[in-house]
């Protein structure tokens, strides 16, 4: 069952953010953009990198008024732990939840219930805290940081302008389309 | 007719069916429309130049006026903006504030057809209360509508200002195939269609009807 336009559920979490603990809950989500991006577990290969390079273009997503919330089912003691031997992990702006009930990863339809891990999931959801876009990847299958930001500027732009626009794939030197006189006198 | 020049290559935008159709269309012409083009040296305008010859010799109310760029400057004042292929419309009470900057294709076509129908006397007269909304516009403005060919929303949109300007001395209206003007998407940041600019600033993004458009262009002079 597809989880487009959920409404996120309550959750209670701690999170580790730039050296500090705090708690999250579904209300925090509300008001701004938020992409939930789930990653298998702390101290992995993979994982960093996918979370460097959302570290990297996290000004970009707060200049979109997006929050992003990377979830693991580690503790917010685990992240810390991390960070404290990692210098990327420690640069990382966005706040790190904690998911080891895996009460998030369940919500989500993400966790891999035998390995006690979730796969790569990211959501994004509105400032109403529905689930707009998401992808759902296998465990060792990256995802794209500028690619969910793009996604996010799209989905934003359609929100504040509905269905009446088309994207444009600008390609120089394409051929003139095929005329059509459907609209004539459509006004 | 073309009177620069004979109809020597058909166009291949303009099928068999196409022709019949346009034929029709122009039997709806009620007094002569002047087509200006200004045309570079480019594939484009190479293209254009042929297209509108095809066009004009559809219908002995249609006639044709090309020129280089720079070569008649009170064509390049009134609509060049120095995007070419550019081409405008003139009707029996002068220019009608409207032009088009690329080749019509795609849904573009309709618009072009449209504001040609308009010119030469061809379209529906639209109802008193929305000629008396457009009237209500007071300040020139120039609209700048930015389209990529197969957007529908775009089409509509371009209609929409190009009977606006018609109807109302004010507004000028030019449609831009933005694909061709790759250093105006890279100004704007265009990734979405359409939008309108104006003043150098985007003035609004999305499809639009005639009724919302001009509701807009009075909103933006307070009136």
């Amino acid at each position: 069952m597809s989880l487009l336009h959920r409404i996120q559920a309550p959750f209670h979490v701690w999170c580790y953010q730039t050296g500090k603990f705090r708690e999250v809950s579904e209300k925090d989500l509300l008001g701004h953009w938020s992409l939930i991006f789930f990653y298998p577990a702390d101290f992995t290969f993979v994982c960093p990198t996918e979370l460097k390079e959302l570290a990297e273009l996290y000004p970009d997503f707060q200049k979109e008024n997006c929050e992003i919330y990377s979830v693991s089912e580690d503790t917010h003691f685990v992240h810390k732990a991390w960070a404290d031997v990692s210098a990327t992990i420690r640069s990382i702006p966005y706040p790190m939840l904690a998911d080891p009930a895996g009460v998030l990863a369940r919500q989500y339809g993400v966790l891999d219930e035998e390995a006690g891990q979730a796969y790569r999931g990211a959501f994004l959801l509105n400032p109403e805290s529905q689930v707009i876009l998401y992808e759902i990847n296998d465990m060792g299958i990256g995802r794209n940081a500028e690619e969910l930001l793009r996604k996010l500027q799209a989905a934003k732009f359609v929100a504040e302008h509905g269905d009446q626009v088309c994207p444009a794939k600008w390609h120089p030197g394409e051929e003139t389309l095929t005329p059509s006189l459907d609209l004539v006198g459509a006004l | 007719m073309a009177d620069d020049m004979n109809v020597t290559e058909r166009s291949n935008l303009i099928s068999a069916e196409l022709e019949g159709k346009l034929s029709e269309f122009f039997k709806k012409l009620s007094a002569p429309v002047v087509l200006c083009c200004i045309a570079a040296e480019d594939e484009k305008s190479g293209e254009m130049q042929i297209f509108l010859k095809h066009l004009v010799s559809l219908s002995d109310k249609l006639t044709l006026h090309i020129a280089a760029p720079g070569e008649n400057p009170e064509w390049e004042r009134l609509f060049g903006l120095g995007l070419y292929p550019a081409t405008a419309f003139w009707n029996d009470s002068g220019f009608c504030r409207a032009s088009f900057h690329g080749v019509p294709g795609g849904h573009e076509l309709s618009s072009f057809i449209t504001e040609i129908l308009t010119a030469g006397g061809g379209s529906d007269p639209l109802d008193r209360p929305t000629l008396h909304d457009i009237s209500r516009i007071k300040n020139p403005i120039e609209l700048i509508v930015c389209v990529s060919l197969s957007c529908q929303h775009c089409a509509k949109l371009v209609m929409a200002g190009q009977r606006i300007a018609f109807e109302n001395a004010n507004v000028t209206t030019h449609m831009v195939d933005a694909n061709l003007y790759p250093e105006l998407v890279a100004k704007y940041q265009i990734q979405r269609v359409p939008v309108i600019v104006s003043g150098d600033r985007i003035l609004a993004v999305g499809g639009m009807t005639l009724f919302e458009l001009s509701s807009l262009l009075r909103k933006q002079e307070g009136a």
